[in-house]
């Protein structure tokens, strides 16, 4: 499969620390992932994974250390946090419809985006009446739009069945031949290629 | 400027779906300015006299009520998040929500405004100061209101506390608007508080996004 993204991407930390509600969670954590790679953040509640992710996406400032990543500009970067980011008075076509538009996506139709992840029946339905596990298809289907070369997510996992974990995985597989960066937290055993794993509780304060 | 009107279009035809909550605003403009009749008593010459700040303090107030889930959906959802973590300036996010707020709130209360003034007794030459002293005003509450709902995002006592920091700023803005109606219905032009009140817009617009965004940012930290 030819490579999509540039053969420069990378997201690197150094000596990160992340600080939630003026404490600080955790310390010193570095790691370096490019082009291709995926990282796994693991760890108990509370130890500091969605706190982590939240700064790599650029979300919130570390409370120490840096973060580098290639490319730089701020349309590279997609992130799927706990919540969904969609309306529930909206359908899930204008919803997607939504954030296309913010991204400055014009390229993907709707139709392009949500079939990957099997939302075709449900385009036409208001988000409020669907269940988690769809709400969750439609946000992982977010993160596709505009193919950013770095995926920032956390706990992609939540609310999907056997049948759907097997189809994000082979999203984020077909990302990743084509040279994009994945980094997401999950406390399930995954299939995908990790490159790098991150047990946060080897870094919790 | 795409992203602005995205994100109007977006609050906006929420709004039209959820038109129950939309009309709640008006409603409660409306109902509360009729109360003061039957509180103070229909005397022709004294609602005359306090019906502009009646149909003022209400707007203020009607304002208020909206400003409650102004960010607070949106930070409920995870929109409020992905925008953040999107190209979209959070200057333009700020910008687009208080354009938004005020199509939905400011904008019905200058088109109730003649009806109210009608109701209250006051004389005919005080409506189109009304209209445009609140077509001037209303931004202004929006774009200090903005700035309140953003510090108080995720403050425990919000409902309290939003009210606190607002009111306070909305006094001049009461002030001028009142004003306006006062010195027209004295057969005086009003141009110099038109010019006020513009004024506090110009003001407001340079400075409330860029604090609404910093604490926008601050409220993530």
């Amino acid at each position: 499969m030819s490579k999509e993204f540039t053969s420069e991407s990378h997201l690197k930390a150094y000596n990160l620390s992340g600080s939630r509600s003026g404490q600080i969670v955790f310390s010193n954590i570095s790691f370096t992932i490019r082009e291709g790679q995926c990282l796994k953040i693991i760890g108990p509640n509370g130890s500091g994974k969605s706190t982590l992710l939240s700064i790599l996406a650029g979300l919130i400032k570390p409370h120490s250390g840096n973060i580098s990543r290639s490319p730089i500009e701020t349309n590279s970067i997609r992130y799927s946090g706990h919540k969904s980011g969609l309306k529930d008075a909206l359908t899930i076509k204008e919803n997607i419809n939504f954030w296309r538009k913010i991204y400055g996506c014009n390229s993907d139709s709707v139709e392009e985006v949500t079939t990957n992840l099997s939302l075709q029946n449900v385009l036409n339905t208001y988000t409020g009446l669907l269940s988690a596990g769809v709400k969750k298809r439609a946000s992982l289907a977010i993160v596709t739009i505009g193919h950013a070369p770095i995926w920032i997510l956390d706990e992609p996992y939540a609310s999907l069945d056997k049948e759907n974990i097997k189809l994000l995985d082979g999203l984020i597989n077909i990302h990743l031949n084509k040279g994009g960066i994945v980094a997401f937290s999950s406390h399930q055993e995954s299939q995908l290629p990790i490159t790098t794993s991150i047990d946060m509780h080897q870094y919790t304060v | 400027m795409n992203a602005i009107l995205t994100i109007i279009n977006r609050d906006l035809r929420i709004s039209f779906l959820h038109r129950a909550d939309s009309l709640l605003v008006a409603g409660f403009f409306v109902i509360t300015v009729m109360l003061f009749p039957f509180g103070i008593g229909p005397e022709p010459g004294l609602l005359e006299r306090v019906g502009a700040g009646i149909i003022w303090v209400t707007a203020l107030l009607a304002t208020l009520l909206s400003l409650n889930h102004l960010f607070s959906e949106d930070e409920r959802d995870g929109t409020l998040e992905l925008l953040l973590t999107s190209p979209v300036e959070i200057y333009s996010i700020v910008i687009a929500k208080t354009l938004s707020h005020w199509l939905t709130s400011g904008l019905p209360l200058i088109i109730l405004s003649p009806l109210l003034v009608a109701a209250l007794q006051m004389p005919s030459n005080t409506i189109l100061p009304m209209i445009i002293g609140l077509l001037l005003g209303t931004p202004t509450l929006s774009m200090i209101g903005i700035v309140g709902s953003t510090l108080t995002l995720n403050a425990r006592l919000r409902g309290i506390l939003m009210p606190l920091i607002i009111l306070p700023l909305y006094i001049p803005i009461l002030i001028f608007g009142v004003g306006c109606v006062d010195v027209e219905s004295m057969n005086f032009s009003s141009d110099r508080l038109y010019m006020v009140l513009l004024g506090f817009l110009i003001i407001s617009f340079t400075l409330c996004p860029w604090a609404a965004s910093t604490a926008l940012k601050m409220s993530f930290e």
